[in-house]
């Protein structure tokens, strides 16, 4: 234009295409590398101070406990739990019955009796958890996890 | 001149350009928002899926004065390893295979299998239990420890994990696990 605008007005002319190429390979950058962070939390599972490799093992135990057995089964791919050698399939089923069984000790005035789970190596972690966490649900904070004596696996 | 002279035409010079400006100022609030919501920390955090649980207890993160130390128990296709099993699509295939499963403690990887590896760990956890005792003579230490399992590790891993703590005095265990969706 013959008459001066805007451009020449101003003498120092910024070229900003360089930096909208930067910016647009910095974003795409994050945007890959980007990941939503899962919500993540913890479940408290202290170890007794007083029994395991901390204390002496007890000559003959009174099993006074409900137990759940945990087996992998590598064919079906599929972990077979029991209580009382009854199988258990539900979530609600093993839930109750673990309340069922820790209700006939805490009549008896045994109110520090525990859930044992007692699960093979094999089985998946997931599944260990998940009978923990349907112990909390039905308020069943004492929550043992069976391990083998050290030297004896 | 005439009343019907002939209507010059109009000299248009009018240059099209693209104002560049609110692209630029929503390119770098999008840069923003991608450069401080991501991590790019080199944590102790393995990248493991945990397994779901409902009653877990928000995890914030902060240590005690003892301290915390995180034990992931992930499977070795997060180093490059190759397992068909486990990079199935199927959910429920699990890889049982021993030498895929590692324990790993600040970057460093133990077999649980491996007796020789079992007691590098031990050492490690060990030094780590001194800081979190009070005294010398204490047999127990209030070190916490975070044990970050993939929901697929075999349960055998994590209790090896487990019995050394027991070993070295640590009693304060943590397991992570993650919210499920809401529905």
């Amino acid at each position: 234009m013959a008459h001066g605008g805007a451009s020449e007005d101003n003498p120092v002319h910024l070229n900003v295409a360089p930096m909208v190429d930067i910016i647009f390979c910095l974003c795409i950058f994050f945007m890959c590398s980007f990941q939503f962070k899962q919500l993540e939390g913890k479940m408290e599972s202290w170890l007794p101070k007083d029994k395991g490799v901390f204390g002496d093992p007890v000559p003959n135990p009174i099993l006074e406990e409900v137990r759940v057995f945990m087996k992998w089964d590598e064919t079906t791919g599929e972990t077979i739990r029991k209580v009382n050698a009854k199988q258990v399939g539900s979530n609600e089923e093993l839930g109750l019955i673990m309340l069922e069984g820790i209700n006939k000790f805490r009549t008896l005035g045994k109110l520090d009796t525990p859930v044992i789970v007692d699960a093979e190596p094999k089985v998946p972690w997931a599944k260990v958890i998940e009978v923990m966490d349907i112990c909390k649900l039905n308020k069943l904070d004492k929550v043992e996890l069976a391990a083998p004596m050290p030297g004896k696996q | 001149m005439s009343k019907h002279a002939k209507a010059k035409p109009v000299d248009v010079d009018e240059a099209t350009s693209l104002n560049l400006v609110p692209m630029v100022d929503i390119m770098f609030l999008m840069l923003l928002f991608f450069m401080l919501g991501s991590d790019m920390g080199q944590r102790e955090l393995e990248a493991v899926t945990l397994p779901l649980a409902s009653t877990i207890k928000e995890d914030k993160g902060d240590a005690p004065k003892e301290g915390r130390t995180t034990i992931n128990v992930y499977h070795d296709i997060k180093r490059g390893a190759t397992c068909e099993t486990y990079a199935k699509a199927d959910k429920d295939a699990i890889c049982r295979n021993d030498e895929h499963w590692k324990v790993g403690i600040r970057g460093h990887d133990y077999n649980p299998k491996i007796k020789e590896e079992v007691d590098k760990l031990r050492g490690l956890l060990k030094r780590d239990s001194e800081e979190g005792k009070s005294s010398v003579t204490d047999r127990v230490s209030e070190r916490l420890v975070m044990i970050r399992a993939d929901a697929k590790a075999p349960y055998g891993a994590v209790q090896q994990v487990m019995n050394v703590c027991a070993e070295c005095g640590i009693y304060k265990i943590e397991v992570g696990a993650a919210a499920p969706a809401p529905e």
